[in-house]
């Protein structure tokens, strides 16, 4: 198990002068790919630790966080023949879902440890004749503790003074990647936590760490990505890993899915050229171990289990690692796939097993450079998934793109004609300039940069309108525009775009108050029944041209304050 | 019932029967109607209704087929990623284990549709499936109101489907000792143990997998959490999820946090939906030599599916009810009575004739005899004075004929253009991807049902194919071959099939004599792209040399012989339908009403139905068009007024008109001094009882000395909070109830949103609706 520097101080604290609440700050996530409770477990204590560790996202409810915290406590596991019996059985009789009931809980559960350390087992003795000082020390990690506020804001205080309240030897750790500043009660609430800020990963911790978790599997075949003699030039792998991508991630487990996404594809070159090999010594008429396709391999581990393994390896097959102008020759060719692994795999646009999937490499280390073609050959058409949608749901979504960004006064201004049909102010000359000598109001920020305004749903089918015209649909002028434009499909689809969250209702509806339980569904208050309902678009500007060029306009031209 | 309980203030309540005699009759006669009630037959209505129901089942029977066969295709993929999910495999290993996640997008009926097919699978699994089972479990946004239900109903998803003794994975039922604490039902610790219990007791380790039905409609805060917490635990429970999403995976990335992203390892799979879709119905229902769906499009009933589907709504159903619609509007025209056969419900000809010439369906029979009439071919023959029977009889004779002949065509027409596709998509292989053949499949069949595509379309592509290379010719010729030759299509092409045949040894006899002389000749069908691109290119850029070779010559000539020959064949099989004889009984056709019916504009109805409500309200005392204005229900009244005022309606003002308006009408009503409020003229309890939606009528009590000066001098009075009591004995009764009525319908517009509040002036209201089509 690997160690992590700051963890191991926590540790030989808490092995000898455990403090009673502990903020462990860690803001870039450093600790993801360690054991948080080995870790800080590890010191040689001389007195006994009992360990707990709690997610505050999942410990919602106060009654889990209790079950939790006792049944980790007592390393009891709830089996589901007793119903998911906690900690304590039918001796201590069904907890009252209540504060008092947990610490006596607690207090109860040391006191049976301790006895149970003895090898006393008499749980009838009283509590009050245990000394302080035997007995295990609890120590209660809680993940994610940033969440306590908001999931549990009544638990936040009692929970930081446990020990004080207990009256039991026992550590709170708050383990966060927000500051303590954040986290901590108002008014003084709670003590000051020992506090321990984690810093980054430095880079050779981060290789230390990343290589140390190279999958190897003791069952894998020799020519397998996963077989232990590849290990040295996973390491080397790594660290090109980190050259390329270490400087815009800092997450090593990010680092370590990147890896991950990548190796089988980097490796698979030599692996092929050791399997040019072992054909040769065997003879052509060998079953090919190490499968491309995954479908196969998978289905034959599963029939055949363990037996497919490890037998056509001849002893007599070197199967050498790379020389270091092979190790060059594998960087040249992979190089640029790990930036292209990042854009993709960073923001999870794509998930490593379908990446990996689509970056095999199917050539040999030994081959002449100029074969290895198409490396970077991952980038499919991109299809605009909206434009899916119907032609009425594109210039809805446009016109409220359009009633979001400009001011609902310039409508006229960029719409509006004389009854001869031209245009008043032609959009097309481009939004307004700065006059000379007069300084524009520079306090007004781009309508871009203040994010999507409100607008009533009137405003929304009148710019559905006047788009319509600009693509010469319909002509507004006619008194028949308006028997086009209230039709049934277009409130139907202005529904839809809803639900499907392209467009935002900002208004309070009813729908919205459901979600938040019973008491609010009853009454609806926020609901208004007079004025318009408000929406708000959802699409971003690369959405917005994209749609607005599929129907066939420019929406630049459509923007008041396009430069911006 | 009597008036007297009705007014009894004893009752507390009252039951007033339906009684549907009445209605029972006008509702069977709506049901089956006909757009030229004329016309038609006596039992017209009925046989077209037994025409139209077998001619849409078999419609629609085909359509559910082909959508059938979209969705296994999918649900099978879905399948195999459950399955497969959770094996380890060779690709990548993450370093920390994900959940694997389906994002299946699509519309929701047919997302419901392929749910239920994955689950139907799992739910029916059995023991011979080598394959290992999968438990699953739907959530919907009722079941994550919170994350307390959300947990719960995802941990009592699956425990309660174990603990039914039918499925396969039942377990005992947890044996609960009285007094003790047990795991909550919302704590997943609960669906861990479950889970290991499972496994031990069936020594299996099932997936468990979870729909997700509509993520969309589902509050993200709280199914990232709900996602989050699962993550936790996906080393002990093998969890699959499913997303349901509508338009695109984009809303994962909206709505999900980073940090739960990264705990998903999404797959993608999108339902065939949008064009594609569209165009493998269209062409698989209607253009498919193989199936003959016994009606056939119109132009005009495909553009309007076309463009209902591709600017309204794209969806399965939209497209499924415009067909329908269309449907319905061809059954309700008298002659598709002859749709299937011209019997008309009789057992044999004979009687169908008699069924023809009796007095009763004379509208009718002219009506056919008119419409076959241009369609005789030896009109001379024809005595001049041939009796009504014989003519009658012409013409049904007529229809049997004119059927076979549509048929026939129509079978001709699926087959030319199919061949017509086959020949465009093998000249766009070759390197033929001009403007010239740009088209999209839509337009092609819009220019083809109404015949024009011979016009250009055709001739391009001829044009193209006689620039062909010998090789590329000698495929094109045995793609076309092998596609005429099939069973379903070969026995009415057998002359054209003939004729390739020849062709064929003609070119493979030129292909021997030239051998090498001949670019890219002589090759197989296996060819690789390049060389029909050179080929081709040549072949464009270079006009045949016919010095070259005397091979060369017969080759350009006969090159010219294929391809006039296929001139002449599209010709007389992509002809229009419409000039075949009784076509519009086998066409189907679409009405402009049609595409009203699916896609109403609200407005314009509320607006004219305010304007003239005869026709809505359809009694008979106010459809005589004479009707004044104070005829009409309170709320047209108020309405009319509305129309002729200004921007902003002072309240008063208008009561007063309204006011005026009634006591006008009260005016010229009859004197009725009767005491009771509510008069029982006849002509106007059979107005309330009929309409439901209409205003009551205005009773037409009349008072004796009710002028002007003394309702107005009453309201004046009301403002100034003074009554009127005692003046006259009918005045403030009937200033009551003039004043609940104009409140109510005053009520009525501001719910119909035709009135708006202003915070300015609180006595008046603003207009919304201002140009209006008269």
């Amino acid at each position: 198990m690997l160690i992590h520097p700051s963890l191991a101080r926590l540790s030989t604290l808490l092995a000898f002068q455990p403090p009673p609440f502990v903020f462990v700050h860690d803001p870039f996530d450093s600790l993801a790919l360690y054991d948080f409770v080995g870790n800080i477990s590890a010191g040689e204590a001389d007195m006994q630790l009992a360990f707990a560790q709690v997610n505050a996202v999942e410990c919602f409810n106060p009654r889990v966080l209790y079950t939790r915290i006792v049944n980790a406590l007592a390393a009891w596991e709830p089996i589901w023949r007793t119903g998911g019996e906690c900690w304590g059985g039918t001796e201590r009789g069904q907890w009252d879902p209540s504060w008092d009931t947990f610490v006596e809980t607690l207090r109860q559960l040391r006191q049976h440890l301790t006895l149970n350390e003895k090898g006393i087992a008499n749980p009838s003795e009283p509590l009050a004749q245990l000394p302080s000082n035997e007995g295990p020390h609890f120590v209660v990690v809680f993940e994610k503790a940033e969440r306590l506020k908001d999931l549990l804001p009544s638990l936040l205080i009692p929970l930081t003074r446990l020990s004080e309240l207990a009256h039991i030897p026992i550590t709170t750790i708050f383990h966060s990647a927000a500051p303590w500043s954040d986290v901590r009660p108002s008014f003084a609430a709670a003590p000051e936590p020992y506090h321990l800020p984690i810093p980054p990963l430095s880079q050779p911790e981060t290789l230390h760490l990343l290589a140390s978790l190279f999958p190897i599997r003791p069952d894998a075949p020799k020519i397998s990505p996963y077989h232990s003699s590849l290990q040295p030039l996973y390491g080397f792998f790594i660290e090109a890993v980190y050259s390329v991508c270490g400087s815009n991630i800092k997450e090593p487990r990010e680092l370590a899915y990147i890896a991950a996404a990548r190796w089988p594809g980097f490796v698979s070159p030599l692996l092929e050229d050791w399997k040019a090999e072992r054909d040769r010594v065997h003879g052509s008429d060998n079953e090919h171990e190490y499968e491309d396709d995954v479908g196969s391999h998978r289905e034959k581990r599963r029939l055949a289990g363990e037996e497919v393994k490890g037998q056509r390896d001849g002893p007599d097959v070197a199967y050498p690692l790379p020389t270091e102008e092979g190790r060059m020759r594998l960087l040249r060719l992979f190089n640029q796939t790990f930036s292209s692994a990042l854009t993709s795999l960073y923001p999870r646009t794509t998930h490593a097993r379908a990446w990996a999937r689509h970056n095999r490499a199917t050539y040999r280390l030994s081959q002449p450079f100029d074969s290895h073609h198409n490396l970077l050959d991952i980038s499919k058409a991109a299809v605009s998934p909206l434009s899916s949608l119907t032609r009425l749901a594109k210039v809805l979504l446009v016109a409220s793109y359009v009633a979001s960004f400009n001011p609902a006064k310039t409508d006229i201004r960029m719409f509006g004609r004389t009854p001869g049909g031209m245009r008043k102010r032609g959009w097309r000359h481009g939004p307004r300039k700065a006059r000379k000598g007069k300084i524009a109001k520079a306090s007004k920020p781009a309508a871009r940069l203040t994010g999507p305004a409100s607008f009533p749903l009137d405003r929304l089918i009148a710019l559905y309108g006047l788009i319509l015209m600009e693509l010469d649909d319909i002509d507004v002028e006619t008194s028949f525009a308006e028997l086009e434009l209230l039709k049934v499909h277009v409130f139907t689809t202005v529904t839809e775009l809803v639900q499907m969250k392209l467009i935002h209702r900002a208004s309070a509806n009813s729908s919205a108050s459901s979600h938040s339980g019973a008491n609010s569904a009853a009454g609806g208050a926020g609901e208004k029944l007079e004025g318009s309902t408000l929406y708000k678009s959802n699409l971003d500007f690369d959405a917005g041209c994209r749609l607005a060029k599929e129907i066939g306009l420019d929406l630049t031209n459509l923007l008041w304050d396009s430069n911006n | 019932m009597d008036a007297e309980t009705l007014n009894s203030s004893l009752e507390g309540a009252i039951y007033i029967p339906f009684d549907d005699s009445s209605q029972e009759e006008e509702e069977a006669n709506d049901a089956l109607w006909c757009s030229i009630p004329s016309r038609d037959l006596h039992e017209g209505p009925v046989l077209r209704l037994a025409e139209y129901d077998k001619a849409w089942t078999k419609c629609y029977a085909r359509v559910q087929d082909i959508i059938h066969e979209f969705q296994v295709t999918l649900a099978s993929e879905l399948i195999d990623f459950v399955v497969n999910s959770h094996l380890a495999d060779e690709e990548a290993m993450p370093p920390f284990q994900e959940i694997p996640a389906a994002a299946v997008i699509g519309d929701p009926t047919s997302r419901a549709l392929i749910f239920d097919v994955v689950q139907a699978r799992f739910d029916m699994s059995n023991d011979h499936d080598n394959a290992a089972p999968v438990l699953s479990c739907q959530l919907t946004n009722k079941s994550c109101t919170n994350l307390t239900t959300a947990v719960r109903s995802l941990v009592s998803g699956f425990i309660d489907k174990t603990s039914d003794d039918g499925t396969q994975m039942n377990l005992d039922p947890p044996k609960r000792h009285k007094g003790a604490t047990n795991l909550l039902p919302y704590d997943l610790e609960l669906l861990c143990a479950w889970y290991a219990d499972v496994k031990e007791q069936h020594e299996q380790s099932p997936n468990l997998l979870v729909f997700f039905q509509d993520l969309e409609s589902m509050d993200s805060t709280i199914i990232q959490d709900l996602i989050y917490i699962c993550s936790l635990h996906i080393s002990r429970i093998p969890l699959i999820f499913i997303f349901g999403l509508s338009v695109s995976a984009d809303y994962l990335h909206a709505s999900l946090p980073f940090s739960v992203l990264s705990v998903l390892d999404i797959e993608h799979f999108q339902i065939p939906g949008g064009m594609p879709l569209f165009e493998s119905l269209i062409s698989r229902v209607f253009l498919d030599p193989t199936y003959h769906p016994g009606l056939m499009l119109s132009p005009a009933v495909f553009e309007l599916l076309l463009g209902s589907y591709t600017s309204q709504t794209a969806s399965l159903n939209s497209f499924l009810s415009t067909l329908q619609l269309c449907y319905m509007y061809h059954f309700s025209l008298p002659l598709s009575v002859f749709a299937d056969n011209n019997l008309l419900g009789t057992r044999n000809a004979r009687s169908a004739i008699k069924l023809l010439s009796r007095p009763d369906s004379e509208a009718f029979s002219k009506h056919l005899c008119a419409e076959t009439w241009p369609h005789i071919q030896d009109k001379q023959d024809l005595p001049p004075s041939m009796s009504w029977s014989a003519q009658v009889s012409q013409a049904h004779a007529l229809v049997k004929q004119s059927k076979s002949v549509f048929f026939d065509h129509c079978h001709k027409f699926r087959i030319g253009f199919r061949v017509f596709l086959e020949m465009r998509t093998f000249l766009k292989e070759n390197g033929y991807n001009v403007h010239d053949l740009s088209r999209k499949f839509p337009t092609l069949v819009a220019l083809g049902l109404r015949g024009g595509l011979h016009v250009r379309e055709v001739q391009n592509q001829l044009e193209f194919a006689r620039k062909l290379t010998l090789a590329q010719s000698q495929i094109l010729l045995i793609r076309i071959y092998e596609f005429l030759s099939t069973p379903d299509v070969g026995i009415v092409e057998e002359e054209i099939l003939a004729s390739i045949e020849g062709w064929m040894d003609n070119l493979t006899e030129i292909t021997e004599t030239t051998g090498s002389g001949i670019p890219s000749g002589a090759s197989t069908p296996a060819q690789d792209g390049s060389t029909h691109q050179r080929g081709s290119q040549r072949s464009v850029s270079g006009t045949p040399n016919p010095a070259e070779s005397a091979s060369n010559f017969q080759l350009v000539q006969l090159k010219e012989l294929i391809w006039n020959t296929f001139d002449t064949w599209f010709a007389s099989h992509l002809k229009s339908f419409d000039e075949l004889p009784l076509s519009p009984i086998w066409l189907l056709r679409a009405s402009k009403a049609t595409a009203t019916l699916l896609n109403p504009s609200l407005h314009f109805t509320i607006v004219s139905a305010l304007i003239r409500p005869q026709p809505i309200l359809d009694c008979a005392c106010c459809t005589d068009p004479q009707n004044s204005l104070a005829d009409l229900p309170d709320t047209s009244v108020l309405f009319h007024r509305y129309l002729n005022s200004g921007k902003m309606i002072n309240l008063y003002d208008w009561y007063e008109s309204f006011a005026m308006g009634l006591e006008g009408e009260s005016r010229g009503g009859s004197v009725n001094l009767g005491s009771r409020p509510h008069h029982s003229d006849a002509e106007s309890d059979h107005d309330a009882g009929n309409d439901p939606l209409r205003t009551p009528r205005k009773p037409k009590k009349v008072i004796p000395r009710t002028p002007k000066k003394k309702i107005r001098s009453g309201s004046d009075r009301d403002r100034d909070g003074s009554g009127s009591e005692g003046e006259d004995e009918y005045g403030p009764e009937w200033k009551r109830e003039v004043q609940a009525r104009f409140l109510r319908s005053i009520h009525e517009m501001n719910l119909l949103g035709f009135l708006k509040q202003t915070g300015r002036k609180k006595d008046h209201v603003l207009r919304t609706v201002f140009d209006l089509l008269e």
